[in-house]
């Protein structure tokens, strides 16, 4: 098994780097412009109260709390609301299209399964090689903020490094899963793409719209993205247990229907 | 102990009957030919065998062990050939050995196959010929010294050279105690190579013989060019059947032995000549009798058996 774990990460070397440099770029922009930014906090904040509450809800900001007061509400709006997602959801359902649906496609499943491994045995490495890829990249990120403030001498609040570390890597892991299940269930890639971006993407949309429509509000708790809320988690510290529970859940489920469906799925290779 | 022993074998894929109740026995020691044309059901067998699809009913038994149950442990002392390219394009031949050699342990031919097969693995996958991953293919497959090989038209991609090299091989190694199933659309290739052999048609197994009945089923097409305008009531009377003719142009069929004919044909002035095999399919309808009906059900009207 450890052999598959290593060539899966160093597949997946590159894919990772990308999307690692892309995240560090950001982060390094958005601390080194942060310090302008507090300069002229107060116009900024009274020109985002003229924009509808549930938008900004939506968003993240929370007009009680100067945004620009600290990096980790800037940050968490500028980086955490949108950016990152994309980033994220990106490279797991990159990995995830690619560890079955992308190896069945591409007929080099048949390499895999003509090998003396369980088929769980497969799943198990290449589930542990992408998840290891997923934490580092959330690790990396989170933690370069520290760094990077220390750089252009920026105060940063440490204890919610960590908490923003769990919170984010849950997000990707459940994104991950899901996309994972998606890949178990075809044998087409790009149809696990497809799905599992176009499942996420509603799922934001959902989310904004919950906050503009008052009669659609419940939607929110149906989208990860409510339990994504990084002003909560990143700004203020607070991580509630339904982030836990409903990443948590999903991260099972859909991990346990891979798993499944590849073990016992039919593959033409 | 049979080194495979499939027992009324059935998978359907919706109304296709991909393999429909199908027995057959590899004896350890084997040279197995698995002949059919395309769309047999040669390919889903050896997948049902490998356990990479799922069987509908029946049993795979690989040296008395259930292949679904027991599979890793099968295929610890199983190689296996695919029919097509499926190794990794952004890999090279090292990383795909390396890989092999990290389940199974250093392999102790691996340079000797490399030799034989005169394959540099350093190269990336993406940049090969056919040939070459072919080579690599093989080379895997063989490395771990297998005690059954499993082996999806083999030789497609090779060479003439290396096919002989490949069928050398094989031979040597069935010698040395591996038993080799493989799959074919080339009669004559499983005639040179395969000590038994079965004809799969339309997920069903029309014959499974020894292969010395192989020699008694071999239809030849004789493409001729006559220098000039001949009798043609001479060729029938030798048993050369014509299946078409146009002034001089003659293409004849020769069943079993085309010595008789060649004599023959050698006393007239040829301007071309030109010998093939005929295809499985007309070998099939000719000596089996098979043909197939609107419902893709297989008609069963075996002369032999």
């Amino acid at each position: 098994m450890w052999t598959i774990i290593k060539r899966t990460i160093r597949d997946s070397y590159l894919t990772f780097f990308i999307y690692l440099a892309v995240s560090l770029l950001f982060i390094w922009i958005f601390v080194s412009i942060f310090p302008s930014f507090g300069e002229m906090g107060e116009k900024y904040m009274d020109l985002l109260k003229s924009y509808p509450e549930g938008l900004m809800k939506a968003f993240g900001i929370d007009s009680s709390t100067p945004i620009f007061g600290k990096v980790e509400s800037f940050l968490s709006i500028e980086n955490f609301s949108f950016m990152y997602q994309i980033l994220v959801v990106g490279l797991a359902v990159s990995l995830a299209s690619w560890a079955i649906a992308g190896q069945i496609e591409k007929k080099t499943m048949s390499v895999l399964l003509s090998l003396p491994l369980e088929r769980m045995d497969i799943f198990i490495a290449k589930y542990l090689a992408n998840s290891f890829l997923i934490i580092v990249l959330n690790a990396i990120t989170i933690y370069s903020i520290i760094f990077f403030c220390k750089i252009y001498d920026v105060k940063y609040d440490l204890p919610n490094y960590d908490i923003m570390f769990y919170a984010s890597t849950l997000f990707s892991m459940a994104v991950y899963s899901l996309a994972l299940f998606f890949s178990a269930l075809f044998r087409d890639k790009g149809k696990v793409i497809f799905l599992s971006v176009g499942i996420t993407l509603v799922m934001y949309a959902a989310y904004i719209v919950s906050g503009l429509k008052e009669n659609l509000a419940d939607l929110k708790y149906g989208t990860f993205f409510h339990y994504y809320n990084a002003a909560e988690i990143f700004a203020k510290g607070n991580i509630s247990t339904d982030t836990y529970l409903v990443f948590g859940g999903s991260i099972i489920l859909f991990s346990s229907l891979a798993l499944i469906i590849f073990s016992k799925r039919d593959i033409s290779v | 102990m049979n080194a495979i022993e499939i027992t009324n074998l059935k998978k359907y894929f919706g109304k296709v009957k991909a393999v429909d109740n199908i027995s057959l026995d590899v004896e350890e020691g084997d040279i197995f030919g698995f002949l059919g044309p395309n769309g047999a059901g040669k390919t889903t067998t050896i997948r049902l065998i490998l356990d990479f699809i799922h069987k509908q009913s029946g049993s795979i038994k690989i040296f008395g062990k259930d292949s679904h149950h027991n599979y890793p442990e099968i295929k610890r002392f199983l190689g296996y050939i695919p029919s097509e390219d499926t190794l990794y394009e952004n890999w090279n031949g090292y990383d795909h050995i390396n890989l092999y050699q990290g389940i199974y342990g250093k392999s102790k031919n691996l340079h000797e196959l490399l030799d034989i097969f005169d394959y540099n693995p350093s190269r990336k996958i993406l940049e090969l010929s056919s040939g070459n991953k072919r080579k690599l293919a093989i080379v895997l497959a063989l490395m771990h010294q297998p005690k059954l090989l499993i082996s999806d038209e083999p030789t497609s991609g090779l060479d003439p050279l290396l096919q002989i090299r490949f069928y050398e091989t094989l031979v040597k190694m069935n010698k040395e105690g591996m038993t080799i199933f493989m799959s074919s659309h080339n009669l004559t290739e499983v005639e040179k190579t395969c000590n038994r052999f079965a004809i799969i048609k339309d997920g069903k197994i029309i014959s499974s013989e020894k292969i010395s009945t192989l020699h008694d089923k071999k239809i030849f097409n004789i493409d001729v060019i006559f220098s000039k305008p001949v009798d043609s009531s001479v060729f029938q009377k030798a048993g050369m059947e014509i299946i078409s003719k146009d002034d001089t142009k003659f293409t004849f069929q020769v069943k079993k032995d085309i010595s008789n004919a060649l004599k023959i044909l050698s006393s007239y002035h040829l301007e071309n000549i030109e010998i093939n095999h005929a295809s499985l399919e007309d070998i099939f309808l000719e000596y089996y009798g098979v043909k197939k009906d609107h419902n893709n059900h297989v008609d069963n009207n075996q002369k032999n058996n």
